[in-house]
């Protein structure tokens, strides 16, 4: 794997999958409208080659106005994405976003892929769209939650999917990871013993 | 009815766990081919696989 990592990004070009352009088409519409996000979870590991599919990715996305939410859904209905959890942007804002559930955009007349879009939860969400990391997608900005959050956060959320991702993608990047960082989110999510066990 | 077998769910826990341990062994070495192989290579293979539906 041709893979240029530094502090600030990681530069991949490969060919795309169906998946990577979904993202790279939502990202951009995102970008267009200044609107903050982090990708996280499972599309982390599919972008890097761990082999096999989703049905959606995980988007965060830093809170917006409403009227600011109003502006970025007409602009993704008119680059053809549809909701399919509401068709009322109000609706969407006010009932799924603001009382912490996530809404889904694929494309028009599809229902998966899907990109599943929420406002930060967490303190960690707030943390991975702060300090996510840029990737340079066949010359397309994606921003990724930080390998050295997804790795021990993977572990936590503890299915064999999960850590099958963790040790996919530490496995990857050992190497070029800052490793205080790691060992701060392993010992705070209390992972020290399941990276020990399936990971080191 | 036929005979049913009998269940130990310690066997089972064993059984899933070693079943685990080998996907993570095949994952490392995935993991060292897609290091050790050309972006052409591995994300040509890779599409393949996530374009199946």
């Amino acid at each position: 794997m041709e893979l240029d990592v530094s502090r600030r990004r990681i530069k991949l070009d490969k060919e795309l999958n169906e998946l990577d352009h979904l993202v790279i088409d939502f990202t951009k519409i995102l970008n267009a409208n200044k609107t903050d996000y982090v990708l996280v979870s499972g599309y982390i590991s599919i972008l890097f080659g761990r082999s096999r599919s989703s049905e959606d990715i995980d988007l965060v996305v830093k809170k917006i106005s409403r009227k600011q939410f109003s502006i970025l859904w007409q602009a993704l209905s008119e680059k053809g994405f549809e909701c399919i959890t509401t068709d009322d942007p109000k609706n969407a804002y006010d009932r799924y976003l603001m009382k912490r559930s996530a809404i889904r955009f694929a494309k028009e007349g599809t229902f998966i892929p899907n990109m599943e879009f929420k406002f930060p939860k967490t303190e960690l969400d707030k943390w991975a769209v702060a300090y996510a990391k840029k990737v340079v997608l066949n010359g397309n900005a994606i921003k990724i939650s930080p390998i050295e959050l997804q790795v021990p956060f993977k572990l936590f959320l503890g299915s064999e999917k999960d850590i099958e991702d963790a040790k996919y993608l530490y496995k990857l990047f050992k190497e070029t990871l800052d490793k205080r960082l790691l060992a701060y989110f392993l010992e705070n999510l209390d992972k020290e013993d399941k990276f020990n066990k399936y990971l080191a | 009815m036929n005979r049913l077998p009998k269940i130990d769910i310690d066997e089972l826990r064993k059984a899933k766990e070693e079943n685990f341990k080998e996907r993570l062994e095949f994952l490392d070495s995935y993991a060292n081919w897609v290091k050790n192989t050309s972006n052409a290579k591995w994300s040509s293979a890779h599409k393949s696989i996530v374009n199946r539906k």
